[in-house]
């Protein structure tokens, strides 16, 4: 495939009905401001924003509210169910988010990234509830997008359940520890786009730095979503720009086919017409290095 | 437009103005829970009371009474009932 047919292909990333210019999903929490967070979205590059749904006390010190720092037709919002530790919650939440969206008028209405947790000292998914709520949530006629861990037989069972994407951890939400295990996601990543490589697979939480993100996208995952590491960065602003250049370069180097890796050196300037004598390390010679006096 | 900043801060206003065009003596108050706190309203009551008594921008809410979502087309009518358990969310940052 060439060069340009190649990146016509990436022009565009679909998941669950949206077409998203950007490969990079940023959450809009724990920044110190509203137009911190404003401004960090921006420069990203991002088309879509995670929300979480919360009892209504929603301004800050200043009486603010997020929804007047979010320009709602230029981001499609991805409300979430962070905080919910059982199905049936996670579904009420989902079901509240929807609504919300609905009154805005936001296309992101029909869908929702679906996190249901097990534990609140790792947040590690709990995969029996989410592919519980999965199920019920598809029925009710959601785009489900679900957060779950690196284990590739838990994102089997949700592409089965009917999820729109898969979204495996690189490691815990906000540890910033980027990508634990490649081989599973390599797995994942096989799995579940055998027969069906446009599924999408969204590595989501664990990120801490530009190559995280580059690594994830190198794998061949479509896209990241990724928060705290932009937000709580020394500066948000530059860090977002530096997702951004991450995503572009881990999803070129994807589609550019890396070289493998080789336990020896090749050599990139050519063999022959050396002006010098070739020394290597002879074992069977006592150690002595050929070319030596 | 000002909002409240806490649901349950604010005085019950609303039905006062009731009690003046049904030319009641008093209302009936009934208790609720308001996202998980004790609340007081005078009865009857519909979401939409509610939403105007806590000052809240209908578009950027959602309203669930006893675990059921309330789809906001039926929020003029929905008459909320005492010991209803009531959560109006709205949206925040989140990852």
């Amino acid at each position: 495939m060439s060069t340009i047919e190649k990146s016509s292909i990436d022009s565009v990333f679909e998941v669950g009905g949206h077409q998203l210019s950007s490969r990079l999903i940023l959450g809009t929490g724990r920044y110190e401001s509203f137009e911190t967070m404003q401004q960090s979205l921006d420069v990203s590059g991002t088309q879509c924003v995670t929300v979480a749904v919360r009892r209504e006390r929603l301004y800050d010190g200043e009486g603010r509210n997020i929804l007047d720092f979010l320009d709602l037709d230029r981001y499609v919002l991805l409300p979430n169910t962070a905080g919910c530790f059982d199905a049936q919650t996670a579904v009420r939440c989902a079901r509240m988010g929807r609504e919300i969206l609905r009154g805005l008028e936001n296309p992101g209405a029909n869908w929702v990234k679906l996190e249901v947790l097990g534990d609140s000292k790792t947040l590690l998914p709990d995969p029996v509830e989410t592919i519980k709520a999965t199920e019920i949530l598809v029925a009710e006629g959601f785009k489900v997008l679900c957060y779950t861990s690196d284990d590739p037989i838990t994102a089997i069972r949700l592409k089965k359940a009917g999820a729109t994407s898969v979204m495996p951890a690189g490691s815990p939400i906000g540890s910033g520890q980027g990508i634990l295990n490649p081989n599973n996601l390599r797995i994942i990543l096989e799995y579940l786009k055998e027969g069906d490589a446009s599924y999408p697979v969204i590595i989501d939480a664990g990120v801490g730095t530009a190559s995280d993100v580059a690594v994830a996208m190198e794998l061949g995952a479509d896209a990241v979503l990724l928060n705290t590491a932009v937000a709580h960065a020394k500066d948000p602003v530059l860090m977002a720009k530096a997702m951004k250049a991450g995503i572009e370069a881990g999803r070129y180097s994807y589609l550019a086919g890396r070289i493998p890796k080789q336990l020896y050196a090749t050599a990139s300037s050519p063999e022959d017409g050396v002006i010098a004598t070739r020394p290597f390390f002879n074992e069977s010679d006592g150690g002595k290095i050929v070319g030596d006096p | 437009m000002v909002y409240a900043t806490s649901l349950t801060s604010q005085p019950l206003v609303v039905g006062e103005k009731k009690l003046n065009k049904m030319g009641r003596m008093k209302p009936k108050q009934i208790e609720i829970q308001l996202n998980g706190e004790a609340y007081s309203l005078a009865e009857p009551a519909t979401v939409d009371d509610l939403i105007e008594i806590r000052q809240l921008n209908p578009k950027q809410i959602a309203v669930e009474i006893n675990g059921s979502l309330v789809p906001r087309e039926n929020f003029r009518f929905f008459l909320i009932s005492s010991g209803d358990c009531v959560e109006v969310v709205s949206l925040a940052g989140g990852g």
